[in-house]
């Protein structure tokens, strides 16, 4: 709450003369403590008047997963894994029976393979969480119906200043920002200032991590052997994108919003091992021509950068300091157009 | 067969239809405005003193430094996304209105020490053209850059009040007022015209001395009750301001009472001749200023004096509340098509009610000024909402002349504005209570106060980089033009 008193009722309006000119920063008065007082008002209380800004949005409810869904999950994603598994066995079981030779090589590619890739995931990882998180500052950021006031905005948004990335692009963007916010503003129009001339650059950053990324699913996907390689490297990418985007706002999303974007990240992953089944399924009982199975990979590619495009864009809204307004957050099709225009070429 | 008319017959009855339908060039020149780019005609509206002048002024520096790099306008999104490309006054041309004296403004404003524009005796006009890139699709299929010109007009506040008087007879406007000038604190200002008034009835033969005597009592009583007791619900308008209009015979009349029905006064009676002159000043003046300069409006913003209005005590106030419900019952609200507009002219799409001279109230205290003129306005924005117009109400400060601080009063510590009145030497603060959001209960109300001082403009650069500081004119005109700049 701010330490600035409200003005009573009683004190009539007044022109008090001074000799001074004005201080350049007035002097704040220490808040005082808590204390509970007596009156002698008799009565009920008086209506309270209503907030002339409008009241703040109840707090999202947090997610409750029942035992049975978890469990499902759970299933689910053992299954899949088996299944992955069981197919990179499959995989190096039919190389040994073409030779020894070809059984080894396909074994050591895919332990080298697997191996590189919890590596990156890793070091990713470890990357990801040396950053600050930015769950408390989002929501108390959220501009429609916040609550703060323009002082505690101020200081809210200082924090975030303080987080990002220190490149000269960054530093102007602040400079900027300090330029157009003034005493005056209240907390929303500080909120929306500094969307405008802050975070919207390190939105084009971050839209450039998935970018990326996508580009990267697309063509590993295309050009991967087996579904468990493409599922590890997905998962890589994705992770390195995560890091990439929280880099961009620097933040990274909170435990909780963590926890759910790597559950995400996995269940993406396992989408696309079992899609990549299925099509390898699907073209083992229709023909394995040439036409047939580039057409299968590019489709499982188009799906791959899809999903990296959709996991992108949820991962900007949970490492944005302040959260997407409407209009804000970039579709999937511009972030996947590039792909696209690619492959066509 | 017929015999097909000569191409000459069809031109002679076409420029006929043309010549006999009204307002048809005015609707060229709008298909060429849409053809060529967008017009915005922003309706200034406010009663006198209200800020229309400075708003003006404001705006259009703002715009003007906008483009140079001036931080000033970060809510107006054109600018905050480096959209607005260009800006310019048109040039003079052979407009058939004054134009609005900008540069004198600004000299005024930028002068050492500063000072207010000089109060609007007349109507003028302004244009800028604003150049900008387009963010949305449509915008992008027309072409790389936007283009928008947006029509200013400002004239005397008082003026405005004589548009309610285009739907009344002369009757019913003699009744109307004279019944509230026999009312609280009007019955005191006007007790020596209603006194007048009296001695002298509607049926009475015509004597000029008579009637200038009456015209000049009832002209004393309006100008005492808007500059000493801060009212705004006078008409006309023009006995307040007289324009170019100073010595014309048909100004020279005033409300008298008149018998209820709808009997004609007497030929050459006292009423009969009252009654021909208000229908000549509705005709000649207040028709023709309408016709002019308020019809093709499509976006309007309405600047209101609260702060004055609520410390000057409940009659102010409710007379504030009465004139902002008769201005916008002049004006024609909704959304219409592009279509429509061609054939049957404007009709206001968004309005912006505006709380003007925020910064003489603490920041805590600004959503709730702006909260009480929504409420003064609701009655109003009832009407325009189920017309589908876009409303909104904000507080604003065209142009900052305080800062902020905190003094302790009565032993509380309240928060406070500082500012250096015009011609004086030293700072003072003023203190403004407590701003409801809703109006104050009859035993809320305090003495009147109408000792608010007029605190000198910010120092601003005479050249247009800085912009002039202010509050919230960019989020105004981001609500006002926000749509036509994407």
């Amino acid at each position: 709450m701010t330490s600035t008193p409200e003005p009573p009722h009683g004190l009539g309006p007044r022109v008090i003369e001074v000799d001074a000119p004005p201080p350049a920063a007035p002097a704040r008065e220490p808040a005082p403590a808590p204390r509970v007082t007596e009156t002698k008002i008799d009565g009920p209380i008086a209506r309270p008047e209503a907030a002339a800004k409008p009241p703040a949005e109840p707090a999202a409810p947090r997610l409750r997963h029942r035992r049975g869904a978890k469990l499902a999950i759970f299933g689910i994603g053992l299954l899949l894994l088996g299944w992955l598994g069981i197919d990179a066995a499959d995989w190096i079981l039919a190389a040994y029976e073409r030779s020894l030779a070809t059984g080894i090589i396909a074994s050591v590619a895919i332990a080298a393979g697997v191996l590189g890739g919890l590596y990156f995931i890793v070091s990713e990882l470890r990357s990801f969480f040396r950053l600050r998180s930015v769950e408390t500052i989002q929501l108390r950021l959220a501009p429609v119906g916040t609550t703060l006031t323009p002082d505690e905005a101020r200081r809210e948004i200082g924090h975030v200043l303080t987080a990002l990335p220190r490149d000269v692009a960054s530093r102007a963007t602040v400079q900027a920002y300090e330029r157009q916010v003034q005493p005056h503003h209240t907390a929303a129009q500080q909120i929306e200032i500094l969307s405008q001339s802050v975070i919207r650059p390190l939105d084009t950053q971050a839209e450039g991590a998935v970018r990326a990324a996508v580009l990267q699913a697309f063509t590993i996907t295309a050009i991967s052997p087996t579904a468990i390689t493409d599922s590890i490297f997905f998962l890589g990418c994705g992770l390195r994108m995560v890091r990439g985007i929280a880099g961009a706002y620097g933040h990274r999303p909170g435990v909780a919003a963590t926890a759910h974007l790597l559950r995400r990240l996995l269940l993406e992953t396992g989408k696309l091992g079992a899609v990549d089944l299925v099509t390898g399924a699907l073209m083992q009982h229709l023909g394995t021509g040439l036409l047939e199975k580039v057409a299968a990979d590019l489709a499982e590619a188009v799906y791959a950068a899809q999903r990296m495009a959709r996991l992108g864009t949820i991962i900007m809204g949970v490492c944005r300091p302040v959260p997407f307004q409407k209009g804000e957050a970039p579709s999937i099709s511009s972030l996947i157009q590039h792909v696209i225009t690619r492959s066509r070429g | 067969m017929a015999k097909l008319p000569s191409f000459s017959t069809v031109l002679e009855k076409a420029t006929e239809v043309i010549a006999k339908t009204p307002g048809f060039l005015a609707k060229v020149g709008q298909m060429k405005d849409l053809a060529a780019g967008s017009t915005v005609r922003l309706a200034v509206t406010g009663l006198s003193r209200a800020g229309k002048t400075v708003f003006i002024t404001s705006l259009i520096h703002n715009l003007l430094s906008a483009t140079q790099g001036s931080p000033r306008m970060p809510l107006l999104k054109a600018v905050a996304e480096k959209r607005l490309l260009g800006a310019k006054l048109e040039s003079i041309g052979a407009q058939t209105l004054p134009r609005f004296p900008y540069t004198a403004n600004i000299a005024k404003m930028s002068a050492r020490p500063p000072d207010w524009p000089e109060r609007t005796t007349d109507v003028s006009e302004i244009e800028v053209d604003l150049r900008f890139t387009p963010a949305n699709t449509l915008g992008r299929l027309a072409g790389d850059t936007g283009m928008m010109r947006l029509q200013l007009v400002d004239y005397p506040g008082e003026w405005l009040l004589d548009l309610p008087l285009l739907s009344q007879s002369y009757a019913e406007w003699s009744r109307n007022t004279l019944r509230l000038c026999r009312v609280g604190i009007r019955a005191t200002v006007g007790q020596e015209f209603l006194a007048f008034i009296a001695k002298h009835p509607a049926s009475e033969s015509v004597d000029d001395a008579v009637v200038n005597q009456a015209h000049s009592l009832y002209r004393a009583y309006l100008l005492k009750a808007r500059n000493e007791h801060g009212l705004n619900f006078l008409q006309p308008g023009r006995f307040l301001c007289q324009g170019l209009l100073e010595d014309a015979p048909f100004l020279r009349f005033c409300p008298l009472d008149m018998p209820e029905g709808n009997s004609e006064p007497a030929q050459d009676s006292l009423g009969h001749l009252m009654q021909a002159r208000f229908e000549v000043y509705k005709r000649q003046v207040v028709t023709e200023f309408y016709q002019q300069h308020f019809r093709q409006f499509t976006r309007q913003i309405v600047l209101v004096d609260v702060l004055r209005s609520l410390l000057a005590g409940p009659e102010a106030f409710e007379d504030t509340k009465l004139a902002i419900k008769e201005l916008a019952g002049s004006f024609r609200y909704g959304q219409r098509s592009i279509l429509m507009t061609l054939l049957g002219g404007a009709s206001i799409e968004k309005v912006l009610f505006a709380a003007t001279k925020a910064d003489h109230v603490p920041s805590i205290q600004r959503d709730n000024l702006a909260e009480l003129l929504r409420n003064m306005a609701s009655d109003t924005t009832l009407e325009m909402r189920s017309s589908s117009a876009k409303i909104d109400a904000m507080a604003i400060a065209s142009v900052l002349a305080t800062q902020e601080t905190t003094q302790e009063i009565e032993g509380q510590r309240v928060q406070v504005v500082i500012g250096k009145p015009v011609g004086s030497a030293k700072q003072v603060q003023l203190f403004v209570g407590s701003v409801p959001i809703r109006p104050p209960p009859p035993e809320s109300w305090g003495a009147p106060f109408l000792n608010v001082p007029v605190f000198e403009p910010a120092g601003i650069d005479a050249s247009p980089t800085g912009g002039i500081p202010h509050i919230n004119l960019d989020a105004a005109l981001e609500f006002l033009l926000g749509d036509r700049l994407r």
